[in-house]
C-alpha cells in the first residue's frame, strides 16, 4: 500500500500533503494535551509495532504481496491521534532510510495509512463495541478490517485517477498508468481477502497478548514498556525474514524498470510512463531493506532492528522535551 | 552629631542593566558537568565495568579498522539498539554530542567528498559510532567504577592515577569555579565593561588553586591508605554472571561480524 515515488503526480502529492498538515497539527496538539510524558515513549514502541507489521509481507496467488499496518491496534491503545503520529513517523523512517514509499508521496501515504486507516478503524471498532461490549477483540478485528480496506480503496482511487488527469498528447499516462477500472479491483482483491485477514490477525493477536501480558498498557495507565512488550518486539523482529518468503512486488510498487513488462489484468503495458522514467527520487540508505554485502535475511533483521530502535529513540527524546505534569488536585497515595 | 554631607545626600543610584549571560552560562555549564559526575556515582551497576571497558576498546578498534559500510551499518544498528534502553535525557546528551561531533567531521571531509573521494564519508559515521559508544559507556557505568576497572585491563598505574586525579580535579575545581562565579555575580553591580578580564581572573585564580588542591588531594589519598597502586578487582561471583556472559557474547558477535563483513567487502568489493 506504500505509494512509491513518481506514481502520483506532484499536484496530487501536494494536495494530499496539504490535507495532512491540519491532521498532524491536531494530532500533535492532542498528544501534547492528552498523552502524559511517561506514556509518550510507548508511542515509539507502537510505531515500531506498525513498522514491523509493514515488513511482514504476505504473498497472494498471482505474484503480488501485501502487509498489515497495525494502525487500528495503535488507535485502540493510544487513541486515533496518537496512532496517526506513530504511523506517520514509521512511514517517514521507511521512506527516508529504506525507500519504502516515496518522499514526495509521503503525504499521500500518511493520508491513507496514518489518517484514514486508524480513524475509520477506530470508529468502526467503537461502533461494534457498543453492540458487542463483551467482545473487544471482535470489535478490534472488525475495526482493523474496515480500516485497512478503506485505506486500500483510497490508495486505489489515488492511483486510478492519475491516467485520467495526467497524460501526454499520445494518451500515454505520465504517472500511474492504470485507471480506476484496474486499480480498484487489483488493490481490493488482496485487501478484502488475505491482507485484510493479516491486519485482523495482527490487531487481535497483539491486543490479546497485551491484555494478558501488559494489561496496564491496554487500560491506558501511566505505564512504561514492560519486558513482555519488548519481548514481543524482539519476536516480531526475529520473524521479519518470513516476509522475504513473499517474493513478488506489491501491486503498484513496481520499479520504473519493471512496470513496462508487468502484465497485471491484461497485456503488458509496453511503455514506461514519462513521470516514472524521469521523475525525482532520493537514494535510500538501505533500499528495500537490504544492506550491501549482507545476506538478505540478515539484512532484513538488521533493518528491522535499526528502524525499531530509531522509532523508540525518537519518541523517547521527544518525551524528554515535555515538561512533567504534576496534578496537585489528585490526593497523594502516600509514601 | 551631624552626619557628613555625603551621608545625607539622597541615594539615587540606578545601576544600568548588564547582560550577564556569560556569567550565568558559565555557571550553569560547570554545575551541569558537576551534577553529571556526581549523579554518575549513584547509577545501578548492572554491567561489570571491566566488561564494558573491554567491549568499548574492541568497539573503538574495530570501528577504526573498518573500511566498508556493511560493518559500520551493523555497528550503527547495535548502537541504536543499546541507546534504545536509555532514558530520554541521557539519549539527548549522547545523541547531541555525537551528532555535533560527526557534523564537525563532515565539514572537515566535505572538500574530499567534493573532490570525489566518497570513502571519506565513512569518517563522520566512525566519529558518531566512536563517540556514541564512549558516551553510552559513560552513561551506563559510574566514572569511578570505570577508572577502577582500568587496573583489570593492565593499564599502567601512572595512567590510571592521572585519569583518576584528573576526574577528581575536575570535580574539586568545578566546585571552586562555581564559588568564584557566584562571588563575581554577587559583586557585579551595574554594567561590567571588563568581562574578559573578569573571566581571565577566575581562570588565573583557579590555576593557582589547582596547584594547591592537587597536592592536598594527593595527601588526603595517601592519608586514607593510597599507596600509588590500584589493586586489580577480583572477578568475584557477585551475581553478575549473566551480564558477563552477555558481554562476552556481544564481543564475539562483533568480532565475527567484523571478520565476515569486512572479508565480504574485500572479496566482492562492496
Amino acid at each position: 500500500m506504500h505509494i512509491p515515488e513518481n506514481y502520483l503526480s506532484p499536484q496530487t502529492c501536494a494536495v494530499l500533503g496539504a490535507a495532512m498538515v491540519p491532521v498532524w497539527y491536531l494530532a500533535v496538539r492532542k498528544v501534547k494535551e492528552e498523552v502524559p510524558r511517561e506514556r509518550l515513549p510507548l508511542l515509539g514502541v507502537g510505531a515500531a509495532f506498525s513498522f514491523l507489521a509493514m515488513m511482514l509481507n504476505v504473498p497472494l496467488p498471482g505474484g503480488t504481496t501485501g502487509h498489515a499496518v497495525g494502525g487500528v491496534l495503535l488507535a485502540l491503545l493510544f487513541g486515533p491521534f496518537g496512532a496517526c503520529l506513530s504511523v506517520s513517523t514509521a512511514l517517514f523512517v521507511q521512506a527516508l532510510f529504506f525507500g519504502d514509499g516515496g518522499i514526495l508521496a509521503f503525504g499521500a501515504n500518511c493520508f491513507n495509512m496514518a489518517f484514514v486507516l486508524p480513524f475509520s478503524g477506530w470508529a468502526a471498532a467503537r461502533a461494534v463495541r457498543r453492540v458487542l461490549p463483551a467482545h473487544p477483540l471482535v470489535a478490534a478485528g472488525i475495526g482493523g478490517y474496515v480500516g485497512i480496506n478503506l485505506a486500500a480503496l483510497l490508495a486505489a482511487i489515488e492511483f486510478g485517477v492519475q491516467p485520467l488527469l495526467f497524460h501526454d498528447a499520445a494518451g500515454q499516462a505520465l504517472y500511474c498508468p492504470y485507471p480506476l477500472s484496474i486499480s480498484i479491483p487489483a488493490m481490493m482483491a488482496g485487501h478484502l481477502t488475505l491482507f485484510g485477514l493479516a491486519e485482523v490477525v495482527f490487531t487481535t493477536g497483539v491486543l490479546a497478548y497485551l491484555r494478558q501480558a501488559a494489561p496496564e498498557l491496554v487500560a491506558g495507565a501511566h505505564a512504561r514498556a514492560s519486558r513482555a512488550v519488548y519481548g514481543l518486539l524482539a519476536l516480531l523482529i526475529a520473524a521479519t525474514p518470513l516476509g522475504l518468503l513473499a517474493t513478488g512486488t506489491a501491486w503498484g510498487e513496481w520499479g520504473a524498470d519493471e512496470i513496462a513488462e508487468t502484465a497485471d489484468f491484461g497485456a503488458p503495458l509496453g511503455y514506461t510512463p514519462a513521470g516514472l522514467a524521469e521523475g525525482w527520487s532520493l537514494p535510500a540508505l538501505l533500499p528495500d531493506y537490504t544492506a550491501p554485502g549482507v545476506p538478505e535475511a540478515l539484512g532484513y533483521v538488521l533493518c528491522a532492528l535499526f528502524g525499531t530502535a530509531l522509532l523508540v529513540i525518537f519518541f523517547k527524546v521527544l518525551a524528554s522535551f515535555k515538561k512533567p505534569h504534576t496534578d496537585y488536585g489528585t490526593p497523594s497515595t502516600g509514601c | 552629631m551631624e552626619l557628613p554631607a555625603w551621608a545625607c545626600a539622597e541615594e539615587d543610584y540606578h545601576p544600568t542593566r548588564d547582560r550577564e549571560a556569560f556569567l550565568s552560562r558559565s555557571f550553569l555549564r560547570i554545575m551541569e558537568a558537576l551534577a553529571a559526575l556526581r549523579l554518575s556515582g549513584g547509577r545501578a551497576r548492572t554491567w561489570p565495568p571491566e566488561g564494558v571497558l573491554a567491549l568499548l576498546a574492541l568497539w573503538l578498534l574495530l570501528t577504526a579498522l573498518a573500511a566498508g559500510l556493511p560493518f559500520l551499518a551493523a555497528e550503527l544498528t547495535a548502537l541504536f539498539v543499546a541507546l534504545m534502553l536509555l532514558d530520554g535525557r541521557c539519549l539527548r546528551r549522547v545523541l547531541g554530542a555525537s551528532l555535533a561531533a560527526s557534523l564537525a567531521s563532515l565539514l572537515l571531509v566535505a572538500p574530499a567528498v567534493a573532490l570525489g573521494t566518497g570513502r571519506a564519508l565513512l569518517l563522520p559515521v566512525k566519529t558518531f559510532l566512536s563517540l556514541g559508544a564512549v558516551l553510552l559507556a559513560g552513561e551506563t557505568v559510574p566514572w569511578h567504577a570505570l577508572t577502577g576497572a582500568l587496573a583489570s585491563l593492565r593499564v599502567p598505574q601512572t595512567a590510571i592515577f592521572l585519569l583518576d586525579t584528573t576526574l577528581r580535579g575536575i570535580f574539586v575545581l568545578g566546585q571552586e569555579a562555581g564559588a568564584l562565579l557566584t562571588a563575581l555575580k554577587l559583586r557585579s553591580v551595574g554594567h561590567n565593561r571588563r568581562k574578559r578580564r573578569a573571566s581571565a581572573s577566575i581562570a588565573g585564580t583557579l590555576f593557582l588553586r589547582a596547584h594547591v588542591l592537587s597536592a592536598q588531594t594527593y595527601e588526603a589519598m595517601v592519608c586514607r591508605g593510597f599507596t600509588g597502586e590500584y589493586p586489580r578487582r577480583r572477578a568475584a561471583d557477585d551475581g553478575r554472571a549473566l551480564p558477563r556472559c552477555l558481554m562476552l557474547l556481544a564481543a564475539l558477535l562483533e568480532l565475527f561480524l567484523f571478520l565476515w563483513l569486512e572479508g565480504a567487502r574485500a572479496r566482492w568489493g562492496v
